[in-house]
């Protein structure tokens, strides 16, 4: 039971069939569906193998192992911990409930503890053909939680805090569930020693007329350069929910990350009057590279989406935005937008756009632009002409471009946080 | 009697070219405080050049010749040290910056211009309080302030932003560049009178335009004809009103 060789780093190839050796051990003993499902998940990835560059959607991200520079001098540094509102702690993907404080409305149950069904049908749900890294997770994944908000007369907002201390590989699963009517804020923060592989899957499942908003301030494999971590996002949204997801990466500041990091997000809106915000900043160095890998699917009409990803990339950094929508047959009056900018500070950084559209209904609203560029030379020029050095109109320039996708942000204090994070970073 | 006979610029000489095509070639002009000069000339006759060297623009190369702003050796001075030390271009085309506000904008800058000149910051609300005064004399809402800087601006607007931030800034030298074009004749008599209650003993003015338009509001001093990157001819105000009837043609 190896996985097929596809010329990709051997030193991730072995690592990675060593953990499914140990995982795999006495799994599959027992022949119930939900084991059936998961050998042919695991078939399906060994079969496949490592995506390497020469596979579609991998063009610009190279997975590897213990490879790059590594100026990571061990240990964390001790990052402030936003907690305005509940608090949930993971380690290693298992709730720590006595380091959290969470209300009786909010429902955890384990991954282990979910009826056979339950694990299935949530399980059918977060499979991608085109994504193995899902079947990967699928077939193996042991730690996570479901998570259930019911109470729809107050506004929940809850951070959690991800631990990781394992070194290698890891997977874990997280489920989000709201009923209708709920208005809920997550905050998720991570903190991590190790050398890291991670593979992890989440699903929301957002209720008729709730409002689910995110924050993922930082990455599970946290500010170790040689980590990477592969999130594989699905979020299914009912008639007028709303979700938004705003998404910071920085290399600097209060929630400072590192590594590589694949995104493969998948978007869902399912009934009519959904409407979907995906925000995202960037501000890297050294060698970060983040792959943003996005399918944003309209089934239903009078939907709405948008997604807004402004980075600017210095050093060596890079980035990809590789963005489908989707609309669907009869999903009338979908309005879309997919919006990205980037600027490119060196000469070593790059930035890869590629939006795309396919439309089957004839009634829609579609936009997307890309904008890539150095920094504005006329901008800076207007700045000097008046007093002001470059260094301090560079900053305020890049401060500005940032911050343009926080505009709406409604959660209480999040958006002055994230302003004095950034304002720290450039010394506004 | 000392500080009269210090010039506030001097040009001598001035050649300069962009992209090896020689644009000034040989231009002399001395400027004291208190004084005004109209720069007038025909198309690409070198009347912006002229502003964008002065101010630093790096697309510029001076060939020969030399430039003295308050004593100092203009080209030894970088973009914003030229600022600070007091020089000020009003931009024919002002830049577009959407997301920085006209007021962060001015507070940056004078930020940076009080540092450099050693001086404790301003207070912010008696920044605002000098922003409303001058918005007023410039017909122009509190509301501006919170507009991204240029953004969507009329382009009397962008002109009008220009001479406020003259204001504010408080400039020893300030170049008008083109700054009645766009102007309707409402808009040129508000912007004249906010630079004519500005001009005072300790400023010097230089006016670059095509018309007399603009001179009748501020009355220069000095009226120069910039043809071919030198200047042909001075005088006084009549110059600008002779030009006015018979045109370039006779320089050409």
């Amino acid at each position: 039971m190896n996985i097929r060789k596809n010329n990709t780093c051997p030193a991730l190839q072995k690592l990675l069939n060593n953990f499914i050796k140990k995982e795999t051990k006495d799994l599959f003993t027992k022949k119930s569906k939900l084991n059936v499902l998961k050998e042919g998940e695991l078939k399906m990835f060994l079969d496949t193998g490592i995506p390497n560059k020469e596979i579609e959607g991998w063009r610009h991200t190279k997975l590897s192992w213990g490879e790059g520079t590594n100026n990571h001098v061990g240990g964390v540094s001790k990052k402030k911990l936003i907690t305005p509102g509940f608090l949930l702690t993971i380690v290693n993907g298992q709730p720590r409930l006595k380091e959290s404080n969470i209300p009786n409305y909010i429902s955890l149950k384990e991954l282990n503890t979910l009826s056979e069904d339950e694990a299935l049908n949530l399980l059918k749900k977060t499979s991608c053909e085109k994504n193995v890294f899902t079947k990967l997770n699928n077939a193996l994944v042991k730690s996570g939680f479901l998570l259930s908000v019911e109470n729809p007369d107050l506004e929940i907002v809850l951070t959690i805090h991800y631990i990781n201390t394992i070194p290698g590989v890891s997977q874990s699963r997280f489920y989000f569930q709201t009923a209708n009517n709920v208005k809920l804020t997550i905050i998720e923060q991570f903190s991590s020693d190790e050398m890291t592989f991670q593979n992890n899957t989440s699903l929301w499942m957002v209720g008729e007329h709730s409002k689910v908003t995110k924050f993922r301030l930082g990455e599970s494999g946290d500010e170790n350069p040689r980590s990477t971590c592969i999130n594989n996002q699905f979020v299914e949204q009912l008639g007028s929910s709303s979700f938004n997801s705003y998404s910071l990466y920085f290399n600097d500041g209060d929630f400072k990350i590192a590594g590589t990091i694949r995104n493969n997000s998948y978007y869902t809106l399912l009934s009519p009057l959904a409407s979907c915000s995906v925000f995202s900043i960037s501000k890297l160095a050294g060698q970060t590279h983040i792959d943003n890998n996005i399918l944003m699917k309209h089934l239903a009409k009078d939907c709405e989406s948008l997604q807004y990803f402004n980075g600017v990339f210095d050093q060596e950094s890079s980035s990809v935005f590789n963005s489908s929508v989707w609309v669907e047959k009869g999903a009338q009056k979908s309005n879309t937008t997919q919006k990205n900018n980037s600027i490119l500070l060196s000469k070593n950084s790059s930035f890869h756009s590629v939006p795309k559209l396919e439309i089957f209904a004839d009634d829609v609203k579609c936009n997307h632009g890309a904008t890539m560029g150095q920094l504005d030379e006329r901008a800076l020029f207007y700045f000097r002409s008046r007093g002001v050095s470059e260094e301090v109109a560079k900053n305020l320039i890049l401060y500005t471009f940032l911050t343009e996708p926080l505009q709406n942000i409604e959660t209480l204090g999040m958006k002055s946080i994230i302003q004095n994070d950034l304002k720290k970073q450039l010394n506004i | 009697m000392l500080v009269k006979n210090i010039l506030m610029l001097k040009i001598e000489n001035l050649h300069c070219e962009i992209n090896n095509n020689p644009i000034l070639k040989g231009l002399n002009l001395s400027v004291k405080p208190g004084e005004t000069h109209a720069i007038m000339g025909p198309n690409g006759s070198g009347k912006s050049s002229l502003a964008s060297v002065l101010v630093g623009n790096e697309n510029y190369e001076v060939t020969k010749g030399e430039v003295l702003f308050l004593k100092k050796n203009l080209a030894e001075l970088s973009i914003e040290e030229r600022a600070n030390l007091g020089m000020f271009l009003s931009f024919q085309y002002p830049v577009e910056i959407p997301g920085v506000s006209v007021s962060n904008f001015l507070k940056t800058a004078i930020g940076e211009q009080r540092k450099f000149k050693k001086l404790k910051a301003v207070k912010s609300v008696d920044l605002l309080k000098k922003m409303r005064k001058n918005l007023e004399m410039l017909e122009m809402g509190p509301e501006f302030l919170s507009r991204s800087i240029n953004d969507g601006f009329s382009g009397g607007e962008k002109k009008r932003n220009e001479i406020f931030q003259m204001l504010m800034l408080d400039p020893k030298l300030i170049i008008l560049d083109e700054t009645d074009s766009g102007l309707d004749i409402d808009a040129l008599k508000i912007v004249a009178r906010g630079i004519n209650k500005f001009r005072s003993k300790k400023n010097a003015f230089i006016v670059i335009t095509h018309y007399q338009r603009l001179l009748n509001y501020i009355k220069p001093d000095y009226v120069h004809v910039l043809v071919d990157g030198k200047i042909v001819q001075s005088g006084n105000f009549e110059l600008a009103t002779e030009l006015e009837k018979s045109g370039y043609d006779k320089y050409i």
